[in-house]
């Protein structure tokens, strides 16, 4: 495994991390399904890595396992200090904060529930909220009246209120606009000096944007890791060659009259 | 806020429409109460002619039925036949009676629901999960006559229940001992209105709450560590609230026509009772009144879940 950063301790490492789930309910037959197997990780302070794959490669599971919301069935994680130094930002903004609170109930929570006074809570949520652009006049706005992009920085405040060490983005950008998603990553880049980052991403090109190192998923192995540049130049695997071959380009003929 | 008033204005317009409904089904209906005197030789056509008269059964339906509005301002909600004296007062009497068992029942029935409900959902596989949907099952699979005979079989063989009516005691006793009497008559009929009730509620309940449980804010709510206790009770049961507000709604607005086969079998004084002789005596102001009151605690529950929707959703509000 390359060190992209060397020198600095490892902050979150998995080794031979596999899971897989039971389907089908009686009377239907049951089988199980691998999510994923044998998966070596390591995530080092200040550092960006991207998992890209199609969808079912096992991206979600692994950043379930990653975030401790899955136990694996074997192999092992470690993380270096309080569990909730992982956080996740997930894809669908809607749903996943409670409708029921006001913008700034849902940033503030989770520090809320660690007995902390309500005023230092909301003095906190307002300082991370402005500084992901988010004004304080919405405070007390419900996040359903937010657009998109707004819901995501949301998210992403919630996250960060905890000062995590490693923020895992489980498609965070999928479903805006491609400038509120330019838009976004440029904060994320700007956060990258302080806190790791996984980024999942079945977009290869935002993959490379926002992260140095890209590992590609199938099938729910790691089947190449390389930094960008290298992945892009030089790709190993075929998959990641059908990934690269998928990506938009501009049709030739195109804007020449 | 306009929601609201739109709300009230629609519930006003279902009970009108209910009344109205009442009325010219009951006229349609062949004969009255009076009737049934003519077999009777003894009272010549000319008596019964100038009663008909008297109650105004000769006027038009427009003005009967504007009558018996007028008459529902001072209480009396028309006027029966058969006992004599203003329709209200007797129906109040036997609604109290009615709203006691299902009242009762609906309680019990939403106090066991709800934990197990939750708790089933929270734990999905586990022996209490097995132990609900297997308890629903066979609540579901059983008619209500079932539950209620052998629930008498039970008083009658053990003595530990009254085998039914609402009181035994003399009119001598004081008066807790008389709460006491009516507590111990209203345990079998209310346990089995709730037998009845709870296969609905509770699989309501688990199916909302494990929906829930699903969604992304969870997850979410996980990842930052919340204690399990406050994720169910301050961000999965409000956000599963709305369905089971709905159900609350519809579960209240039964409550007065719900146990009229309970109150049979138990003869149990209620509303049951007397809306099945009113119908057979063709008592008809009795009978208006007791399916307008069953169509305006029904609107009435709804409008209620209606309210609380409103409250607890900021989706509803904001719209």
């Amino acid at each position: 495994m390359p060190d992209n950063v060397p020198g600095l301790a490892p902050l979150l490492v998995a080794r031979n991390v596999s899971k897989s789930y039971n389907r089908g309910r009686w009377p239907a037959p049951r089988f199980r399904i691998t999510a994923i197997s044998d998966i070596d990780l390591t995530i080092f302070p200040q550092s960006a890595l991207a998992l890209v794959g199609k969808s079912g490669a096992g991206k979600s599971t692994l950043a379930r396992c990653l975030a401790g919301l899955e136990i694996p069935d074997s192999g092992e994680i470690r993380f270096h200090g309080n569990p909730r130094g992982v956080q996740l930002v997930f894809q669908h903004s809607a749903t996943a904060m409670n409708p029921a609170f006001p913008a700034i109930e849902i940033v503030a929570e989770p520090l809320r529930i660690q007995k902390i006074s309500k005023r230092v809570c909301h003095e906190r949520a307002l300082e991370v909220m402005e500084k992901l652009g988010l004004s304080r006049e919405w405070a007390r706005r419900s996040p359903l009246t937010f657009s998109g992009g707004q819901r995501q920085r949301l998210l992403l405040a919630r996250a960060l209120i905890l000062n995590p060490k490693v923020l895992i983005l489980d498609e965070a950008l999928a479903g805006l606009d491609i400038p509120a998603q330019l838009r976004i990553a440029n904060s994320l880049l700007e956060l990258q000096s302080s806190v790791s980052m996984i980024v999942i991403s079945h977009d290869l090109r935002m993959a490379a944007y926002l992260a140095g190192q890209i590992a590609v998923l199938d099938q729910g192995k790691i089947v190449e890791m390389a930094p960008a540049r290298e992945l892009f130049s030089h790709p190993q695997s075929l998959q990641t060659r059908e990934l690269i071959a998928a990506l938009p380009e501009v049709p030739e003929g195109c804007g020449n009259e | 806020m306009r929601f609201l008033l739109g709300r009230a204005l629609h519930s006003l317009l279902l009970l009108v429409g209910a009344s109205v409904l009442s009325f010219v089904l009951v006229d349609i209906a062949p004969g009255d109460y009076f009737e049934m005197m003519r077999l009777n030789t003894a009272i010549s056509p000319s008596t019964i002619a100038t009663l008909r008269r008297q109650h105004g059964l000769d006027r038009s339906l427009p003005w009967r039925y504007w009558r018996w509005v007028q008459s529902g301002f001072n209480g009396d909600w028309g006027f029966s036949f058969a006992y004599d004296s203003p329709a209200g007062p007797i129906l109040a009497s036997r609604a109290k009676n009615t709203l006691l068992v299902t009242g009762t029942a609906t309680c019990l029935a939403w106090l066991i629901a709800l934990p197990l409900g939750l708790w089933a959902a929270a734990r999905p596989g586990s022996w209490m999960d097995a132990l609900t949907s297997g308890t629903v099952s066979i609540l579901l699979a059983t008619p209500e006559l079932v539950l209620a005979l052998l629930l008498l079989l039970f008083a009658v063989r053990t003595g530990y229940f009254p085998a039914g009516g609402l009181t035994t005691a003399g009119p001598g006793e004081s008066g807790w001992m008389q709460g006491e009497d009516v507590a111990r008559h209203l345990v079998l009929p209310s346990l089995c209105l709730a037998a009845g009730l709870l296969p609905v509620l509770l699989s309501h309940v688990r199916t909302a709450v494990r929906a829930t449980l699903q969604a992304p804010f969870v997850s979410a709510a996980r990842a930052y560590g919340i204690p399990f206790r406050r994720l169910l009770l301050r961000h999965v049961l409000p956000a599963a609230a709305n369905p089971l507000i709905s159900l609350l709604g519809l579960s209240l607005g039964m409550l007065i026509s719900s146990s009229l086969l309970i109150e049979a079998i138990f003869s149990w004084p209620g509303l049951g009772e007397l809306m099945v002789e009113a119908i057979l005596q063709r008592d008809f102001f009795l009978v208006i009144d007791a399916s307008v009151l069953a169509a305006g605690f029904f609107i009435a529950g709804n409008f209620l879940a209606d309210l609380l929707l409103y409250a607890s959703d900021p989706r509803i509000r904001g719209s």
